[in-house]
């Protein structure tokens, strides 16, 4: 197919051929990972800022080296280091950095809208890594991509999502992309971490963790925000851990042959149980993979998908 | 000086509808209204609109302390351009007009403009806090037409109760803003699919009918009247029905946006939406416009809230609340609600100016023999843009901007004096 999209903001606005196309790049840029010298020279000569306004580990590496191995150019700069904290504004910010000239930038931050934001007053091309409650995009399509690994069609899945779906920008780039795929998909989660309306998503919800973890043959944890806790959403960590954790004892209750996920940076003792994501099921360092291959993928793809030279 | 004969208008009044009239105005007052002759000489309005000018319940202008936002000059020049002559003003200023000399500031700066009617309302209650209740007395004395403390509301029942009775025995208006904070707090639009889908912070809608609700019972019990400013639900709307059959002696107001946008303008993020009261459903516009042509809602108040563009142009849970309305007040109600058959022009009329002047207890707004000579020239014809050169508030934060709308107000004329006129 032909891609023509400039930014990737989010997995709502793509189609499911546009998510394939992206994933069968990401297979071919795994076996580069394979490699012993894992360099194509795609990006060459091009420039990407890492710009994070959120602290994040996995994500900034996993750009950051897949920015590396296709040979590009790239700073990271977060809030820290940034003249954010000075009051300057986002879009200030943002304009002048690509004044120093820049093709590409990868943001994170705390509010819904913001890469769409800057894409619209950017030339350079956009991908959003997380905004808000919004979409984690990027997430998302590294997710469809182990999960293909292990079981070639999505539609044939049933799929649990446990936790805090409500605050999830990761629950709600999943749903999109399920929605698309129409994959079968449950939600379980206390009422009040749990979106009131979700009429438009083909879904089912389950309050009853015994209940949804049957049957499924992926079982994907969100990391539960132990800052939520003050929110007065849920009244202690312990009746949380109680009612919705992936307990050992739920362990040994799932079907045989489902695989556990997690976006990460996992809570072991919270969201599961410390042991389980250590579990033969459990496919969260291969996530971590693919994370990279996948950034490649889009990086590639919206640089025009063609090599520099 | 102050005289001058219109001739063929189409008098527009919230009653009925007369063509091919000549309004002769002398000495600030119309003289006569007569069938057109073509002996008459003066200003041809063409069959255009000639309608009683407009009263604003609800406007902010900033001033004092946001000069950069907007102040009474740029803001009375933008409200001429909508075809206002007569505003009210919001006390949340930094600091509130929560004071008699603060009220005695705006009417100078009032009579400074000359052209317009400023009436400041004064805070309910000191620095707006919803503690101790203003000096109201002397703040009337000086120039307020009433009070309020928008933009929060008076949060503790007891202090609104106690302001509302002290206000009960003057004749002025009391206009409460609603909304439960607790369940507002930290919300950027209303709950529904659409805030799920961008991640938006919802809002339950039912804050404002709880604090109408509230509110109403406080009014009913004092048998004091009250007025609701800018409703946004159909459920605010019936709750406000429910009390008007019991004779309580309600008013309320709604904004032209909220009578015409609904949630899904979200989608894109466009903090120029971002407005308290959110934008609700598309039943919700609907019930809103019903309430408008059944009579349940009094008036049409713009809720002027100017915001610069930088202030505006950031992260959308960065964005300020409100945007500016008196330049598209008019044309995007013709556009959208009158040229679609949904509410009557003459209702309009109403709802922009003849109510609003009731409620003010000023002249009354009817173009007719022997009124002040407050009135507008509307072009029904014409295609505005709406750009910075055609908005003349300091700030541009309308969802309008860059778009075009039908009608266009040509002449406003205060006290027989033309104040603004479309070159």
């Amino acid at each position: 197919m032909n891609w023509s999209r400039r930014h990737l903001l989010s997995i709502e606005e793509l189609s499911k051929e546009e998510i394939e196309h992206i994933l069968d790049n990401a297979f071919s840029f795994k076996e580069v990972l394979k490699r012993s010298i894992k360099k194509v020279p795609a990006l060459r000569g091009k420039t990407v800022v890492n710009l994070f306004f959120e602290p994040s580990t996995r994500t900034l590496i996993s750009f950051s080296l897949a920015e590396k191995h296709l040979s590009a150019d790239s700073i990271n700069v977060s809030t820290k280091s940034s003249s954010v904290m000075k009051g300057e504004t986002l879009l200030d910010t943002a304009k002048n950095i690509e004044s120093m000239k820049t093709d590409m930038v990868v943001v994170r931050h705390n509010s819904e809208g913001a890469a769409k934001f800057l894409a619209e007053h950017l030339n350079s091309n956009v991908i959003n890594a997380g905004d808000g409650t919004h979409e984690h995009p990027t997430q998302a399509l590294l997710d469809f991509m182990t999960i293909k690994e292990i079981y070639k069609d999505l539609k044939k899945l049933k799929v649990l999502i446990l936790g805090d779906i409500l605050h999830s920008r990761v629950a709600r780039s999943l749903l999109w992309g399920f929605m698309k795929y129409k994959t079968d998909v449950t939600l379980c989660a206390p009422p009040t971490l749990m979106p009131l309306y979700l009429n438009d998503f083909n879904i089912k919800i389950e309050y009853d963790i015994d209940k949804a973890i049957k049957n499924k043959d992926v079982i994907y944890i969100l990391r539960m925000q132990l800052e939520r806790q003050e929110t007065g959403l849920f009244p202690s960590l312990r009746e949380y851990i109680k009612d919705f954790s992936l307990t050992y004892e739920r362990f040994l209750m799932i079907k045989n042959r489902s695989i556990i996920m997690h976006p990460g940076p996992i809570n072991r003792g919270v969201e599961l149980d410390g042991t389980v994501a250590d579990s033969e099921k459990s496919v969260i360092l291969e996530q971590v993979t693919n994370g990279v291959a996948t950034r490649m993928a889009i990086l590639y793809l919206l640089n025009g998908g063609r090599n520099n030279e | 000086m102050n005289n001058m004969t219109l001739i063929n208008c189409t008098i527009v009044n919230h009653d009925k509808i007369e063509k091919n009239k000549d309004i002769v105005i002398k000495d600030g007052m119309i003289d006569s209204i007569k069938n057109h002759s073509s002996n008459t000489k003066g200003i041809d309005i063409c069959g255009m609109y000639v309608l009683p000018s407009l009263v604003d319940l609800h406007s902010h202008l900033r001033e004092p302390g946001e000069e950069f936002k907007e102040d009474i000059f740029s803001g009375s020049t933008a409200a001429l351009a909508g075809g206002f002559t007569s505003i009210v003003v919001m006390p949340n200023t930094q600091p509130p007009l929560d004071n008699p000399q603060s009220i005695l500031y705006i009417k100078k700066r009032e009579s400074e403009f000359k052209n317009i009617e400023i009436f400041p309302l004064g805070a309910l209650t000191k620095k707006m806090e919803s503690i101790e209740i203003t000096e109201m007395y002397d703040m009337l004395r000086a120039g307020a037409k009433g009070f309020s403390d928008d933009g929060k509301g008076t949060s503790n029942p007891r202090v609104f109760l106690n302001g509302l009775r002290y206000a009960s025995r003057f004749n002025c208006l009391v206009s409460i803003h609603c909304e439960e904070n607790y369940l507002s707090e930290g919300g950027q639009i209303n709950e529904s699919d659409i805030s799920i889908k961008t991640g938006l912070q919802g809002i339950p809608f039912i804050e404002e009918d709880i604090a109408i609700y509230r509110n109403l019972r406080i009014a009913e019990y004092l048998k004091t009247s009250l007025h609701i400013a800018h409703i946004s639900t159909a459920d605010s709307l019936n709750l406000i029905k429910d009390f008007k059959k019991k004779k309580v002696k309600v008013t309320c107001e709604v904004t032209p946006h909220h009578l015409m946008f609904d949630e899904t303008v979200h989608a894109a993020y466009n903090t120029n939406y971002k407005i308290k009261p959110s934008i609700k459903s598309r039943s919700d516009v609907n019930t809103l416009i019903e309430g408008v042509n059944s009579g349940i809602i009094d008036a049409i108040a713009t809720d002027h809230a100017p915001h610069q563009i930088y202030e505006k142009e950031v992260e959308f849970i960065c964005a300020p609340f409100g945007i500016i309305g008196f330049e598209t007040a008019l044309p995007s109600l013709f556009t959208n609600l009158v040229k679609t058959n949904k509410i009557d022009i003459k209702m309009i009329v109403k709802l922009l100016s003849y109510n609003p002047g009731k409620l003010l207890f000023i002249d009354e707004r009817i173009v007719k023999e022997g009124n002040r000579a407050n009135l507008l020239v509307f072009n029904p014809e014409k295609e505005v843009l709406i750009d910075r050169k055609f908005l003349k508030s300091r700030s541009i934060n309308t969802p309008f901007f860059s778009k075009k709308l039908y009608g266009s107000v040509e002449m406003t004329i205060f006290r027989g004096k033309i104040v603004y006129k479309v070159k």
